[in-house]
C-alpha cells in the first residue's frame, strides 16, 4: 500500500496538472473515494473549457446571433464630423451649431438628426466637471458671433482683432478670435477628451456603469435587457450593451473586427489619433492593445469574470489616455516651433489642437487610476495659454516650459 | 483508510497547487494565455466571488435601524409636524385679518417649516413613499398656472397627481410671494371677502399637515417596528431601502433639484426660475445648506434633537467593514466632500436666482463638489456595504 500512495504521488507530481485528467481517473477507480476525487478534478476541466479561447477580434454571439451594436455612438461621431467641418464655415449660424450640438438637428446628413446628440454627453460621466460643457457652447457661440461675421466682412485677424488670417507663404488660412482661437479645432480636440475618452473610461467602463443598479446580477442571472436594433427579442445584457458602447465611442466609425482605422472610418477623432501614435515609433502596438482589452473585458463579461472585466478596462483607460497626453504635448511644440519660425496660421492651428487636448486631459485615467491633470491644473493652464492676446502673445520659451509640464504629468515622452 | 486519506490530502494538495499557480499567472494580463488564467479564476472565484464583503456578524444592523427610527426618522417628522402647526396657526390667523405684519409672521413659520422639511424630505420610505410625500410637499418649481386656474374655478382636488405641482412648500411660496408685485398687493388678494386665495392657501397647508400626520402617526403606531426588524440584507431590507432613499435624495433631491436644473447642468443653458423657493428670492441657500446638513447627520448618524448624540450610522457601518487596516478611510474622505459641499454652497449668493444669472461658474463648482459625493457614496460605499443601487439613472444611450 504504501509503495503504491508514493507510487501515485509521484505519478501525479509528475504530471502536469492541466493534462492529466484522465490518467488521474483512470488510477482512482480501484479505491473507494474515487468519485469524490473524480468530481473535484472534472469540474475544474470543465468549467476551464467553456470559456477557454481568446476571442480573435470583438464579435459577440448569443443564439447565432451578433449582441454588439453601437449606433448611437457611431451616430454622434458623425455629427462630431460635421461640428468640426461647420465650427470653421463662416456661414454658420449659432441656431444651426447649436441645434446639432445640443438638440441633434441641422446636418447635413439628415440620417444623423435625432434623439442622439453629442452635447449631453460632453463632460457628462460622474466625474467630469459641470464647468466643462458651458465651455463648448461657449465656443460655438463666439464663433457665430465674433469670428464668422468677422471673416465675411473681410477682417485680417490680429492680436486681438478676429478674422481670417493667411500664412505668408499662402499653405494655410486660419479663421480666429483675437487670442488667435481656431474654434473648431478646440471644438473638436475637446469633444475627443470631453466626450469620447471620458464617456468611455468614466461613464462605461467604470465599475459604476457596468454595475450599475442590476447590471450585474442581471449578467450573472442571463437577463437580457437590450435587443439589437430591427428585433425585439431581448438577448443582450446591460453590462455587454453598456461595455459595447465604450467601445463604439473608440472604434464606431470603423470596423468592428478589425482594429486601427477602416477605409472611409474616422479621420478626425479619438481613433485616428490613436492610430497616429501607433506609428509615431514608441507605441507599436498600442491599436491592437486597447482593441485586444476591450476584447478580452467584453469575453470576461461573458463569462462573469469582473475582475477581469476591470482589469482590462483599466488597460484601455490607461493606453487611450495616452492619446490625449502625446498629443497634448506635440501640439505645444508644434506652435513653439511655429511661432520660431514665424508662422502664425500653423501657429493658431496647432495651439488650437492643443488647447482642445489639454482640456481633455482631466478625463484621462493613467494607470494609477487618476487623470494625468485635475480639472483645476487644466484650467490653470488653458489659461496661461489664453493670457493677454492669448496665443499672439506665446513666446516658444513659455511653450517648451509648457510641454515640459505636459510631459511630467503624463509621463510619456516624444518619440 | 490510510491510504484514503492520503489520497485525499495528495489531491488536495495538488488541486491546490493548480489554482495557485494559475491565480499567480493571472497577474501577466493581455498575455495569448489569459482566457486560460481567466477560466481557472473563474472557476475558484466562483465559489467565493458572491461574497466580496461579507457582511459582519458583530456589526449591530438592528442597532443602527433602531437609532435611525427613534432617534432620526422619528423625530425629525415630528419636529416637522410641529412646524407645520404652527404654520396652520399664522394661516389661519393671517387670513382671519390679512396685513401686512400678518404676512411677515406667516412667510416666517413657512420658512422654519420648510427647512425642518429638509431633515424629512430623504426618508421615502413605507408612508412617505406609499403616498408620494416627498412629491406632494416639495416639487417645484410650482405649476403656476394651474394654482391660478384652481384658485379661479374653486374646484380642485389636491390629492390627484395633476395637482402634485400645485401643492407644497413650492405652492405656498407662490402664494405668499409670487401673486402680486409688491407686499400690499398681495395682502389685498386675501383681503376681499371669501378670498378664493385665502381657500386655496389654506387647503394647501391643511394638505400638508394632513399627509405629514398620516406618515408619522404610520411611524409612531407600528411601521418603525418593522422597520426596525427587517435587518437582512436584501432589497427589501430597511438597510438597503433607507441607504438607497439616502443617495437617492443625495443625488437628486439635494444635488440636481438645488443645484444641478438651476444651473443648466441637464439643460445645456441655465434655469433661473428652477430654484428652490424662487418666489421668495432669498431662502434658496439657506434650503440648500439645511439639506446639506441632513445629509451629514444622517451620514454620521447624529440625533436629530441633539447633535452630540451620535449613534450608529452609514460611517460607523462603513469604519467596521472597512477595518482598521485601511489607510485612508472611505467615511472620512466622505464627511470631507460633504463638509466641502457645506462650504462650497455657503460660498454661493443666498439666492441662486442671481448667482445663475450673474455667475453660473460658481455654482457649477458647487455642482462638481457635491457630485464627486455621489461617486463616493453610490459606488465606493455601496460596494464595501454590498448594497444594490435600486433604481436606475436615466441616462441610457
Amino acid at each position: 500500500m504504501r509503495n503504491m500512495t508514493i507510487m501515485l504521488i509521484s505519478i501525479l507530481t509528475f504530471l502536469n496538472c492541466t493534462k492529466t485528467e484522465e490518467v488521474i481517473v483512470k488510477e482512482y477507480v480501484d479505491f473507494p473515494v474515487e468519485v469524490q476525487v473524480e468530481k473535484i478534478v472534472t469540474n475544474t476541466v470543465t468549467e476551464t473549457v467553456n470559456v477557454l479561447f481568446p476571442p480573435e477580434d470583438y464579435g459577440f454571439t448569443r443564439k447565432g446571433k451578433s449582441t454588439v451594436f453601437y449606433t448611437g455612438q457611431t451616430t454622434r461621431l458623425d455629427q462630431a464630423t460635421e461640428l468640426k467641418k461647420d465650427m470653421n464655415d463662416a456661414a454658420s449660424t449659432k441656431t444651426l451649431l447649436d441645434n446639432m450640438f445640443n438638440n441633434g438637428t441641422g446636418f447635413t446628413d439628415s440620417s444623423l438628426d435625432g434623439s442622439k446628440k453629442c452635447g449631453n454627453k460632453t463632460a457628462a460621466s460622474p466625474i467630469a466637471s459641470a464647468t466643462v460643457k458651458p465651455l463648448f457652447d461657449s465656443w460655438i457661440t463666439e464663433f457665430a458671433e465674433v469670428v464668422a461675421p468677422a471673416v465675411n466682412s473681410g477682417t485680417t485677424a490680429s492680436a486681438g482683432v478676429a478674422g481670417l488670417y493667411t500664412e505668408s507663404d499662402g499653405s494655410r488660412e486660419v479663421k480666429i478670435n483675437g487670442k488667435g482661437f481656431e474654434f473648431n479645432q478646440i471644438f473638436s480636440k475637446g469633444l475627443i477628451g470631453a466626450l469620447q475618452v471620458d464617456q468611455i473610461i468614466n461613464q462605461y467602463l467604470s465599475v459604476g456603469k457596468l454595475d450599475s443598479g442590476t447590471a450585474r446580477e442581471d449578467n450573472d442571472n442571463g437577463v437580457y435587457g437590450y435587443a439589437l436594433p430591427g428585433e425585439t427579442e431581448l438577448t443582450i445584457t446591460k453590462m455587454e450593451h453598456y461595455w459595447d458602447e465604450g467601445f463604439g465611442y473608440l472604434q464606431g466609425l470603423d470596423n468592428q473586427f478589425v482594429p486601427g482605422l477602416a477605409a472611409e472610418g474616422d479621420r478626425a477623432h479619438l481613433n485616428y489619433y490613436l492610430n497616429k501614435i501607433n506609428s509615431q515609433g514608441n507605441e507599436d502596438g498600442i491599436t491592437k492593445k486597447i482593441y485586444d482589452a476591450f476584447t478580452l473585458g467584453r469575453a470576461a463579461i461573458v463569462a462573469k469574470d469582473y475582475d477581469e472585466r476591470d482589469k482590462q478596462a483599466a488597460i484601455v483607460a490607461a493606453e487611450l489616455s495616452k492619446v490625449i497626453g502625446y498629443k497634448a504635448f506635440y501640439y505645444i511644440e508644434k506652435g513653439s516651433t511655429s511661432i520660431a519660425a514665424g508662422k502664425w496660421a500653423a501657429a493658431h492651428h496647432a495651439l488650437s489642437e492643443a488647447y482642445g487636448f489639454i482640456l481633455g486631459m482631466q478625463f484621462t485615467k493613467a494607470a494609477d487610476g487618476e487623470p494625468y491633470m485635475t480639472n483645476g491644473e487644466v484650467n490653470t493652464m488653458l489659461d496661461a495659454l489664453a493670457a493677454g492676446n492669448g496665443f499672439w502673445d506665446r513666446t516658444p520659451a513659455e511653450l517648451d516650459d509648457m510641454a515640459a509640464q505636459l510631459k511630467a504629468a503624463t509621463g510619456l515622452s516624444s518619440p | 483508510m490510510r491510504l484514503k486519506f492520503l489520497l485525499k490530502i495528495i489531491l488536495i494538495m495538488l488541486f491546490i497547487s493548480c489554482a495557485g499557480s494559475d491565480s499567480s499567472e493571472s497577474t501577466s494580463i493581455n498575455s495569448p494565455v489569459i482566457i486560460n488564467n481567466n477560466a481557472s479564476s473563474t472557476t475558484s472565484s466562483s465559489t467565493t466571488s458572491s461574497s466580496t464583503t461579507t457582511v459582519p456578524a458583530e456589526f449591530d444592523r438592528g442597532a443602527m435601524l433602531t437609532f435611525w427610527a427613534d432617534k432620526i426618522i422619528i423625530p425629525s417628522l415630528e419636529s416637522f409636524n410641529e412646524s407645520l402647526f404652527q404654520l396652520l396657526e399664522a394661516t389661519n390667523s393671517f387670513i382671519d385679518n390679512p396685513d401686512q405684519e400678518k404676512l411677515s409672521q406667516l412667510r416666517e413659520k413657512w420658512l422654519i417649516s420648510y427647512k425642518s422639511w429638509q431633515f424629512v424630505e430623504m426618508f421615502d420610505i413605507g408612508k412617505a413613499e406609499e403616498i408620494y410625500f416627498k412629491n406632494r410637499l416639495n416639487l417645484y418649481p410650482v405649476n403656476r398656472d394651474r394654482v391660478d386656474s384652481n384658485i379661479d374655478s374653486g374646484s380642485y382636488d389636491l390629492d390627484k397627481a395633476e395637482n402634485f405641482t400645485s401643492q407644497g412648500f413650492a405652492a405656498i411660496d407662490y402664494l405668499l410671494f409670487g401673486i402680486g408685485e409688491n407686499d400690499d398687493s398681495i395682502v389685498s388678494k386675501y383681503l376681499v371677502s371669501d378670498s378664493s386665495h385665502s381657500k386655496y392657501l389654506k387647503d394647501v397647508v391643511s394638505k400638508a399637515v394632513e399627509l405629514t400626520n398620516i406618515v408619522k402617526v404610520d411611524w409612531e403606531e407600528g411601521y418603525r417596528n418593522t422597520f426596525v426588524e427587517l435587518t437582512d440584507n436584501t432589497a427589501t431590507s430597511s438597510i438597503n431601502k433607507l441607504t438607497n432613499d439616502f443617495i437617492f435624495y443625495y443625488e437628486k433631491g439635494f444635488r440636481a433639484n438645488k443645484i444641478g436644473i438651476p444651473a443648466g447642468v441637464f439643460s445645456g443653458s441655465p434655469l433661473p426660475d428652477r430654484v428652490e423657493a424662487y418666489y421668495g428670492r432669498v431662502y434658496s441657500r439657506a434650503l440648500a445648506i439645511e439639506a446639506a446638513n441632513a445629509v451629514d447627520n444622517f451620514f454620521n448618524g447624529r440625533s436629530y434633537s441633539d447633535n452630540e448624540d451620535v449613534g450608529l450610522s452609514l460611517k460607523s457601518y462603513l469604519d467596521f467593514v472597512e477595518g482598521d487596516g485601511v489607510s485612508s478611510k472611505l467615511s472620512d474622505e466622505i464627511d470631507a466632500q460633504i463638509a466641502a459641499s457645506i462650504e462650497s454652497i455657503g460660498s454661493l449668493k443666498q439666492n441662486f436666482v442671481d448667482q445663475v444669472n450673474e455667475n453660473n461658474i460658481e455654482m457649477l463648482k458647487t455642482y462638481d463638489v457635491i457630485q464627486a459625493g455621489v461617486v463616493m457614496l453610490k459606488v465606493d460605499m455601496l460596494q464595501k456595504l454590498n448594497i444594490s443601487v435600486d433604481y436606475v439613472d436615466a441616462d441610457g444611450d
